[in-house]
């Protein structure tokens, strides 16, 4: 045993760094360059060392285990029995990173990945209650070890914690028995109605998707008002990023979850390198599904480094992205955590500022959505008009949501949580296909609130439309499945949300449904009236009606559009100005999803269409 | 940012109530309401108060804008006959114009002699007249204003590099341009002519993309407004240039009104009248050119273009003959353009605080008092205008409107009964001094060509002007050109005031405010429209229904 005594009768060990030099494991530039990133982060050297390449956690394990005088095992090629990990409750077994891994009589014998850390030793010996015998293992053996004797646990959790916890707000169940006799009740009336007295039923009904289209319309212009003229984001300065201490930045988690992604999975890998956050202090779960060994296969080839930890989730229904962030979720040791899907490559600085952004926000912010944006925004006329959409989503709508004081949907990916806040909510509904919206919807719910910041995630625009058809018809199948849930019973909505929240929430996710469902509808009604001008059409809009739906169709379609061309105009996309104002065009393919999302909604709601990614990359070859 | 809010808000109230009390003594007490002002004012009341009432009442020749403004005015009970429903609007537009000459000014640095600038607009007769009377020169002013204001707006955002407050600006602009455009045909150059300024200093700042994605922006709202008006055009009148050739169309009234027309003279006159409305437009002009040309600041130079396209537009639309004529009137908006042009010269720093100063005092009193001097001199323009300037000086009202009052007068008294007639020659302001359209039968009522062909039974009266200048354009005269000299057998002269003669139609009198109204437009739809509808909505709602009574389970669905 390396020990060494000083003056004052303390024992004092080698460091680390020089037991992996003296043993051939690192070099003197490699160690220097490990002790400036430690200097700067102040994180643990092994850690830094793992993160940085330069050795692997088995390795520094074994050096930790030298220079605290104790045995090293190796988890993985002598495992130990699940009963005796179990000695441990996995919480603590993963907040401290100590497994039981043998029993001596009276006396537990725990690999611990840190034996340096007292306060973690002295709490599991604690909760064990007996005697302990430390021995050193790999911290990812740890993991690893805990994984194959809970995953059945992680598993179940994953996709029944929301619905055990909060079953009112899980979507489990597409219609609740109260929805599906409103809904029946009132096809009935309508169906009777029509029989009859037809003409008052359907003027009445024109009359009321007229007075729905242009209040819609007169909400997005005030939100778009307020974007444009107040501050509706948490600014992070150039200074301050600048001026941020690495030692105070705590764990980062980031998820991402994977499925048939070997197109992409390079340039992700290298964009979660190409981070600006000291890398020690990054827990970064690659989360595969057991039913595509491809992409794990790929990883592994790629090799990325340490600090990049591979969870697979064992296969089952649903699958999911959500049910796959819950379980990656439950393995998280992050104070925050950022969802990134496979095509994401967001900026370098994004993790500094949302830490920053964290610290200035109010404290019920829990949640801070960054901007999304294309990298392939230029490649035809369905990304211009994909990247016209979003840039008025995120710099527009949102915007006026977060100034106003609205239920803010979440985006799909750049959503950081305060970790412990988004447990406390019951994570991401396994069972919802847009988990994103409906989490934002919760956390609203709960009082807390979403903020933006001023960063941005590049992502890859689909552009093939059966793609972008299949990606849109499940977005609105879970927006569907979101006003669904959260409208089981408006009461209790209303009185979480307050009045203009509530109104936010119909207006936004409720409204965009409506409009995409109605407007073939309304453009078929006009289109025959234009060809044939049958008189029973203009009798389906007398008086007022006749007003208040040319002011809809008219002005309300003109606004929906220009929203788009000034979304684009802000993010300075100059060439998707002109396709935002021809956004009628693309809203026809909106409509052509939502009708599909529907009819996926009573046959398939629980149904993840999943998105092709990489078609870029195809495109770049075939024009090579 | 409170602070400069709270200040536009009481220059507005002040300038507005300074307003509205000219509306008073002008309309109320002078009786001096201009016939372009009226004619605004009786379409938005026919909107509700014909015999016919709808939106499309307001016309097809005239835009939209001024009397869409005063449609919920014109519900005040007693307040449009008077003229103050238009005044409202056009009082409340001639302030907030005043505000934005504020604005403007202290956006470029003027600090209080800023008010010597709005004060020589306020004070300005011209704009008091057009201000007063429920002219829609003074919502032109507000467009062209805004405009200007979010123009610098803009390329100083632009500049900056701070692309959110660009795009907002731009917004502002696009807002600007379409009340432009909706306003008087004027807006539409003025549209134009701001286009190409931001796509020329866009393309010079930051290339192709850019300037392309500015305009777009920029113009997409006047643009679409334009394209509503034509469109509106199509679809209501069947012609989409109705406005522009249709038989109300300013060019009908060219050959009626003007015999012996001289384009030259025409271009004398616009010099003339702006020199006499603003003279100082042509030293503010030349002045700004000329620092703008020193200074190489393109933003000057634009916009210095941008005013002068006034005066030039004018002058071509009457060498064109597009115009029969100009009133002062179409030149009011180069006095804002002289407070704009003065402020732009002398922005900047603190060098020119003196010279704001001075040159402000010499707007204030120059501007005022040699457009009075022009209203009352105006070579070609309307009656109003100069009885106006004779009103302000000997302070008494003289009477304008004789003969359409007297006859207004007779109708009120006169027996019930709908009345034919049309609204050429200056009949609409005898519809207007009676307050009841709903006893008219005009060309805006479905049933109109009906009644004219056939009168007896359902009209009561005939109401013709002479068949000379714009008479000839008066839909009765045309179809029945002997009416108006020597009557028909089925009308015998009832009265006759100045030019307007009023024929009783003979037969038994027709219900009051009868109608009747042809089926609506549209053609009825083919037999199996209505069936096949029917059955495609009950199949919906029985899928729906199947689907929703559906048994499902949570798992593997």
């Amino acid at each position: 045993m390396a020990q060494v005594s000083r003056p004052d009768g303390v024992a004092r060990r080698d460091p680390l760094g020089q037991i992996l030099l003296r043993k051939g494991l690192v070099t003197g530039d490699q160690l220097a360059a490990a002790l400036e990133t430690q200097r700067r982060s102040g994180d643990r050297l092994g850690r830094i060392l793992v993160s940085l390449g330069y050795v692997n956690q088995l390795a520094v394990a074994r050096a930790l285990a030298e220079q605290f005088g104790l045995p090293f095992r190796d988890l993985l090629a002598d495992p130990p029995p699940a009963e005796l990990v179990r000695l441990l409750d996995e919480d603590t077994a993963r907040r401290f990173r100590a497994v039981p891994v043998a029993v001596d009589g009276d006396v537990v014998e725990v690999a611990v990945a840190d034996p340096g850390d007292e306060a973690a030793l002295v709490a599991v010996a604690a909760r064990l209650g007996r005697p302990v015998r430390w021995v050193v293992t790999g911290e990812l053996d740890i993991y690893r070890t805990l994984e194959r004797v809970y995953r059945d646990v992680y598993l179940d959790r994953a996709r029944s914690d929301l619905l055990l916890r909060r079953p009112d707000q899980s979507a489990h169940e597409t219609f609740t028995g109260g929805q599906l006799g409103a809904a029946l009740v009132t096809l009935a009336l309508l169906f009777i109605g029509l029989l009859v007295a037809p003409r008052p039923v359907t003027v009445g009904l024109s009359a009321a998707v007229a007075a729905v289209y242009a209040a819609l319309a007169a909400h997005r212009l005030y939100l778009m008002v307020r974007a444009l003229t107040s501050t509706s984001e948490v600014e992070v300065t150039a200074e301050e990023l600048r001026a941020i201490d690495e030692q105070t930045l705590p764990e980062y988690t980031i998820l991402v979850p994977l499925y048939r992604e070997t197109e992409v999975l390079p340039a992700l890998l290298g964009a979660l390198a190409a981070l600006d956050y000291p890398a020690a202090k990054l827990d970064i779960k690659l989360i595969f599904d057991e039913d595509d060994p491809e992409t794990l296969a790929l990883a592994r080839r790629l090799r990325p480094p340490g600090h990049f930890k591979f969870l697979v989730v064992p296969s089952g229904w649903p699958r999911t992205k959500p049910k796959a962030l819950n379980y990656g979720l439950i393995q998280a040791t992050g104070e925050y955590c950022v969802i990134y899907d496979a095509e994401d490559i967001p900026e370098p600085d994004q993790l500094k500022k949302a830490v920053i952004a964290f610290r200035k926000a109010p404290p019920d912010v829990v949640c801070l959505q960054a901007r999304l944006s294309f990298y392939n925004r230029d490649q035809n006329a369905l990304t211009r008009w994909f990247t016209a959409e979003y840039a008025q989503w995120f710099d527009l709508t949102l915007p006026g949501l977060h100034a106003t004081g609205g239920v803010i949907p979440l985006g799909g990916n750049s959503n950081h949580f305060i970790t412990e806040k988004v447990r406390e909510l019951g994570a991401w509904d396994p069972y919802n296909v847009t988990e994103d919206a409906d989490l934002g919807v919760r956390l609203a719910r709960a009082g807390y609130r979403t903020a933006m910041f001023n960063s941005t995630t590049y992502e890859e625009a689909n552009s093939e439309l059966a793609n972008w058809v299949r990606q849109r018809t499940r977005w609105l199948k879970g927006w569907m499945q979101t006003w669904l849930v959260h409208m089981r019973d408006p009461g209790p909505l209303f009185k979480e949300l307050g009045p203009w929240g509530f109104l936010s929430f119909q207006s936004v996710i409720g409204g965009t449904i409506f409009i995409a469902l109605a407007n073939p509808i309304l453009w078929t009604l006009t289109t025959v009236w234009f060809i044939g001008r049958w008189a029973e059409i203009e009798a389906l809009f007398p008086g007022p009606a006749f007003y208040l739906t040319a002011v809809s169709l008219y002005l309300g379609n003109f606004l929906f559009a220009y929203l788009y061309a000034l979304g684009a105009a802000l993010r300075g996309y100059h060439t998707a100005v002109r396709y935002g104002l021809l956004a009628p065009v693309y809203w026809f393919l909106l409509s052509v999803a939502a009708w599909r999302a529907l009819f996926h909604l009573f046959i398939r709601p629980f149904h993840w269409e999943k998105t092709a990614h990489g078609l870029h990359l195809q495109a770049e070859k075939a024009s090579a | 940012m409170r602070a400069l809010r709270r200040e536009s808000v009481v220059l507005v109230a002040v300038l507005f109530g300074w307003n509205l009390g000219w509306a008073w003594v002008v309309l109320v007490r002078w009786g001096l309401i201009p016939a372009d002002a009226a004619a605004r004012t009786l379409l938005a009341a026919e909107v509700f108060f014909s015999r016919d009432p709808k939106l499309s009442n307001l016309g097809f020749v005239r835009l939209p804008l001024p009397a869409l403004l005063q449609l919920p005015l014109v519900l005040v009970p007693g307040l449009w006959p008077t003229g103050l429903a238009g005044a409202t609007v056009s009082a409340l537009a001639g302030a907030a114009a005043g505000a934005l000459i504020n604005d403007i000014a202290r956006a470029l640095g003027w600090g209080r002699s800023r008010w010597l600038l709005v004060a020589a607009f306020a004070l300005n007769p011209a704009v008091i007249y057009v201000s007063a009377s429920g002219l829609t020169e003074p919502v032109l002013m507000v467009a062209a204003l805004g405009l200007v204001r979010c123009f610098l707006g803009w390329a100083d955002a632009e500049a900056k590099g701070n692309r959110r407050l660009a795009v907002a600006w731009l917004v502002g602009l696009g807002l600007s341009g379409a009340v432009g455009v909706l306003t008087r045909y004027e807006g539409w150059l003025l549209g134009t002519v701001m286009a190409l300024m931001v796509g020329l200093l866009a393309l010079k700042r930051s290339g192709a993309d850019a300037a392309q994605a500015a305009v777009l922006v920029y113009a997409a709202p006047p643009a679409y407004a334009v394209f509503l008006w034509v469109f509106f055009n199509w679809l209501i009148m069947g012609d989409p240039l109705y406005f522009a050739l249709g038989p109300y169309a300013a060019r009908a009234y060219v050959p009626a009104g003007t015999e012996g027309f001289d384009p030259a003279a025409g271009i004398r006159a616009v010099v003339d009248a702006a020199w006499h409305l603003s003279p100082l437009f042509f030293f503010a002009t030349a002045g700004l050119l000329a620092f703008s040309l020193i200074r190489w600041d393109p933003v000057g130079l634009l916009l210095a273009a941008f005013w002068l396209s006034v005066p030039l537009f004018i002058a071509f639309s009457l060498v064109s003959g597009q115009l029969a004529s100009i009133q002062y009137c179409y030149l009011t908006p180069l006095i804002p353009g002289t407070a704009a042009l003065v402020a732009l010269g002398l922005r900047g720093g603190s060098a020119y605080v003196r010279w704001r100063y001075l040159v402000g005092l010499l707007v204030a009193l120059l501007g005022p008092s040699t457009a009075l001097v022009g209203v009352l001199r105006e070579p070609m323009s309307a009656n109003s205008v100069r009885v106006f300037g004779e009103a302000l000086i000997f302070r008494e009202g003289t009477s304008l409107w004789t003969s359409e009052r007297e006859m207004a007068q007779y109708l009120t008294t006169a027996g019930a009964g709908p009345i034919l007639t049309d609204t050429a020659g200056g009949v609409e302001m005898v519809i207007f001094f009676t307050g009841e359209p709903g006893r008219f039968i005009v060309p805006g009522d479905r049933d109109f060509e009906t009644v004219l062909r056939d009168p007896v039974g359902k009209a009561r009266y005939v109401l013709v002007p002479a068949p000379a200048g714009t008479g000839r354009l008066h839909r009765v005269n045309q179809v029945y050109p002997g009416l108006y000299a020597s009557g028909a057998g089925w009308a015998s002269l009832e009265k006759e005031v100045g030019p307007y003669r009023l024929y009783r139609v003979a037969g038994p009198p027709p219900p009051e405010r009868a109608i009747t109204v042809p089926p609506a437009r549209g053609s009825p739809a083919p037999g199996w429209a209505r069936p096949a509808v029917l059955v495609l909505i009950a199949a919906g709602i029985l899928v729906v229904g199947a689907a929703l009574l559906r048994p499902r389970s949570a798992a593997g669905s």
